[in-house]
């Protein structure tokens, strides 16, 4: 069912990440994904691989719901790693099914594909860790802030952020709503599981028009009761919940810190020759 | 004779996430050919979950539901019967309108019935006329009518599946006393048209005192009761606990008794405390 969809959901809890400054966050998230780029060897890869299961861990996020995540992407991934085998030819010939085609199985080709799938699905533990443990409010506030520089080149941040935490906000509504009018259409015997593609395409019609009608009438509704609460984009907001960093977050930096360091250190440098682990890429 | 049996149906939500939530726990109850049932709860006892699993919406996690005395969730064939034979409206149906036409939105659920271009168009002026919906109206875009016609054409939408059992999600919610009553009036004259067994959730206790046969009352996903009218809103106290009402006559008269104990504890309606006082009062004079 639609509400299955796990990705970009919050679950509230307590942990040592759910308190962590949202700021903190993102640009930790941030930092851990370029480093994901940088990486090139499985000592740092698995560096940062075992960071991502010990941050899930630590946020007491169910390992199953993050799989259930993980399950949206599992196509992307295998189609990934089947290129990356096709498409790379070094290392010692393993396997190769047709003589007249250029396909060949390689130990460089299995060694590229395991690590760009470890790369994506970090990626994405990183990513869905920092939507799974902050609330849609903080992250746009944080991002806000993050932004507000900007507002020196006169660009409105604020404004921005408004329509992100509107945007935010509404996806679990239309998901209800997109779920209450399958439901009432299917109750008029509407058949939107079975069918052709051009057939269930077809069948989404009484579906979609009551959604976006809706979606411009709540639209509609919103915009005058900001208006009816004096809201102007531009003017000087306070708020109620000032962001400070904190110890904890200096912590997080610092960890951080030390894993990117030892990152960039084993790929970059000759370090990991130190380490019985060979370049990969 | 028992047309719709619900045998022990609990469903939850959410499963293996933080928002796990029993809505429904182990409900068992049947519904006779012909009835109209009124169903009341506290927002979020479990009523628009329940009638969800009426025509297979939501399939119960343990538990029957049965139509006819078969499990309407045997197979694909019984599903879609449960589509055609229980015709579920849901809160705010006004939001679900989609077509060009309040005709062609009617026809939609009899179109998916498949029945004959001629037999959908009869059936959309039959269910044009239980809501009193004119020539006029039902050439109009649904989307330019007012809040009530929209309710009504959404209601109209329903009937012309001509459903042996109709159930209605809150159809008042938000109406003018006018257009509520007028409403009722037209599930009635439904009812009375075709037979059909009715099935209300309504927040009303007024409305549901006037019109129901039998009455099922939702607490945090049990049944918590169910029998007549008199039955259960001769339980004021267990209702108020559950954070319900008695009609308004029923505690009107209710605390009249404190001072005129001979008046009868088993008003439920307007009229039959207007007629209860107005005996009571014939007596004292004639005395
Ligand atoms: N789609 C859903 N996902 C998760 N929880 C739900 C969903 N629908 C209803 N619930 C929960 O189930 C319980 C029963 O809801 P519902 O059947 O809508 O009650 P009612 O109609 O009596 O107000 C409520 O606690 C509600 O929050
Ligand atoms: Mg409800």
């Amino acid at each position: 069912m639609i509400k299955d969809i796990t990705i970009g959901q919050f679950f509230p809890g307590k942990s040592f990440i759910h308190k962590l400054d949202p700021r903190a966050k993102i640009i930790l998230t941030f930092v851990f994904i370029v480093a994901l780029f940088l990486c090139k060897n499985f000592f740092s890869l698995g560096l940062l691989f075992a960071s991502a299961l010990i941050s899930i861990a630590v946020s007491k996020i169910s390992f199953k719901v993050i799989l259930k995540g993980l399950k949206m992407i599992v196509v992307l991934v295998v189609f990934t790693g089947i290129l990356q085998i096709i498409y790379n030819d070094e290392g010692t010939l393993l396997w190769k099914p047709f003589q007249q085609f250029d396909f060949a199985v390689t130990t460089g080709g299995i060694f590229s594909a395991v690590f760009i799938i470890i790369r994506i699905v970090s990626l994405i533990l990183f990513s869905s860790l920092l939507t799974y443990t902050t609330s849609p409010t903080m992250l746009t506030d944080a991002i806000e802030r993050l932004l507000s520089p900007l507002k020196l080149i006169k660009v409105n941040v604020s404004s921005l952020a408004m329509m992100m935490t509107i945007a935010l906000r509404f996806i679990p509504t239309l998901i209800e709503e997109i779920d209450i009018i399958m439901s009432a259409q299917k109750a008029r015997g509407a058949d939107l599981e079975t069918g052709s593609l051009t057939q269930r395409a077809k069948a989404l019609v009484p579906v979609f028009i009551p959604l976006i009608v809706n979606s411009f009438r709540r639209a509609y509704e919103l915009a005058f009761a900001m208006e009816c609460r004096c809201y102007t984009g531009d003017n000087k907001r306070t708020r109620m919940k000032e962001m400070k960093l904190g110890i904890r977050d200096y912590t997080a930096f610092l960890i951080v810190l030390l894993l990117v360091a030892l990152v960039i250190a084993t790929s970059f440098f000759n370090i990991s020759s130190w380490f019985i682990f060979e370049r990969v890429i | 004779m028992v047309i719709l049996e619900v045998k022990n149906v609990s469903y939850g939500y959410s499963h293996g996430t933080p928002f796990e939530i029993t809505a429904l726990n182990n409900v068992s109850f049947s519904v006779e050919k012909g009835e109209l049932v009124g169903i009341i709860g506290h927002t979020g006892s479990g009523k628009s979950t329940l009638i969800k699993m009426l025509n297979s919406l939501l399939k119960p996690e343990s538990g029957q539901v049965l139509l006819h005395g078969k499990d309407i969730n045997a197979n694909k064939a019984s599903i879609k019967e449960a589509r055609s034979k229980v015709g579920l409206c849901f809160q705010y149906p006004e939001y679900q309108l989609f077509e060009e036409t309040c005709a062609k939105d009617i026809a939609f659920g009899p179109k998916n019935m498949g029945l004959s271009t001629e037999e959908v168009k009869e059936r959309v002026l039959k269910a044009a006329e239980f809501v009193g919906f004119s020539k006029e109206l039902l050439n109009k875009s649904p989307f330019d009518l007012s809040g009530g016609q929209k309710r009504r054409c959404a209601i109209a939408g329903v009937m012309a599946m001509f459903p042996e059992v109709l159930v209605l999600d809150e159809p008042t919610a938000g109406l003018d006393p006018i257009g509520r009553f007028e409403l009722l009036r037209m599930i009635e004259n439904y009812r009375k048209d075709t037979g059909a067994t009715v099935m209300i959730v309504s927040h009303s206790m007024d409305d549901i005192a006037k019109t129901a046969d039998k009455i099922l009352v939702m607490n945090k996903g049990t049944l918590a009761m169910c029998g007549s009218v008199q039955e259960v809103f001769s339980k004021a106290d267990t209702l108020i606990e559950m954070g319900l009402s008695v009609p308004t006559a029923t505690s009107l008269i209710s605390r009249l008794r404190a001072e005129i104990p001979e008046l009868s504890p088993d008003i439920f309606t307007v009229e039959a405390a207007a007629e209860e006082l107005s005996v009571y009062f014939k007596g004292r004079t004639s005395k």
